[in-house]
């Protein structure tokens, strides 16, 4: 998968509320789907679609433990955003420097 | 996931000058990026890096709100297939003698413009410093 196509799923999966109530669960430990019906409020259907989304996004793992299945989060992807953010505030905080010289130099 | 960024700079100048400082179009490029920008609703303008500068970038805009010499409103889009505009809002408010300047930049992230930041502003940033750097 390309680096587009892999960060487009990272943003496209923490878009969503539901998704990231789950990710919160998960940020505590590992957990199986059915602590993630009871904490997100959702339907069965609806978090086994969530998760299929996480998964793609690599932001979850999942590990058959006997007859459980149990889910757990990976970080990693989600520094791509962080990226993106921290480029513009970088960006702006030096063009804004250099405002603040044009202007000291109009003095 | 959005993006949301907010700074707060507090200028000596009067409020006049930090208004004229982000609209004129020279003064703009001094400070920003060559342009061709110009104060009125609708207008469409393209800010990009001088031909000396150290790196890509570079943003279609457009003038979504003017208010002087209080707030302004750009669209901006950093030129990627399929990227959605960002907004750039400028504010300013008399503070004291001086002026506050608020600048946010907001809006919605694309893998775009996680791309677009990631090629060449890192090294832009590396010329930024040496061009405020005092000789």
């Amino acid at each position: 998968m390309s680096r587009v196509a892999a960060s487009a799923d990272v943003f496209r999966a923490v878009a969503d509320a539901g998704r990231r109530s789950m990710l919160d669960l998960l940020a505590l430990g590992e957990a199986p789907v059915s602590s993630l019906v009871d904490h997100a409020g959702l339907s069965y259907s609806a978090v086994s679609q969530h998760l299929a989304v996480l998964l793609e996004a690599g932001l979850v793992r999942r590990r058959q433990a006997g007859r459980q299945r149990l889910y757990r989060i990976d970080p990693r992807p989600l520094r791509e955003i962080h990226d993106w953010s921290s480029h513009y505030r970088h960006f702006w905080q030096g063009k804004l420097a250099r405002l603040r010289g044009v202007l000291e130099e109009g003095r | 996931m959005k993006l949301d960024l907010q700074f707060d700079e507090v200028f000596s100048d009067p409020i006049e000058v930090v208004w004229r400082a982000i609209t004129d179009p020279e003064i703009l490029a001094r400070w920003l990026m060559e342009n061709d920008f110009q104060p009125r609703v609708g207008h469409k303008f393209t800010l990009r890096e001088s031909p000396s500068a150290d790196c890509q970038g570079g943003a279609a805009c457009e003038v979504l709100e003017i208010d002087p010499p209080r707030r302004m409103v750009w669209s901006w889009h950093g030129g990627m297939e399929g990227e959605v505009p960002t907004r750039v809002v400028f504010e300013l408010h008399p503070e004291g003698s001086g002026t506050r300047l608020t600048l946010r930049h907001q809006g919605e992230a694309t893998p775009a413009q996680g791309e677009s930041v990631r090629g060449g502003w890192t090294r832009k940033l590396g010329a930024l410093r040496q061009a405020l750097t005092p000789t």
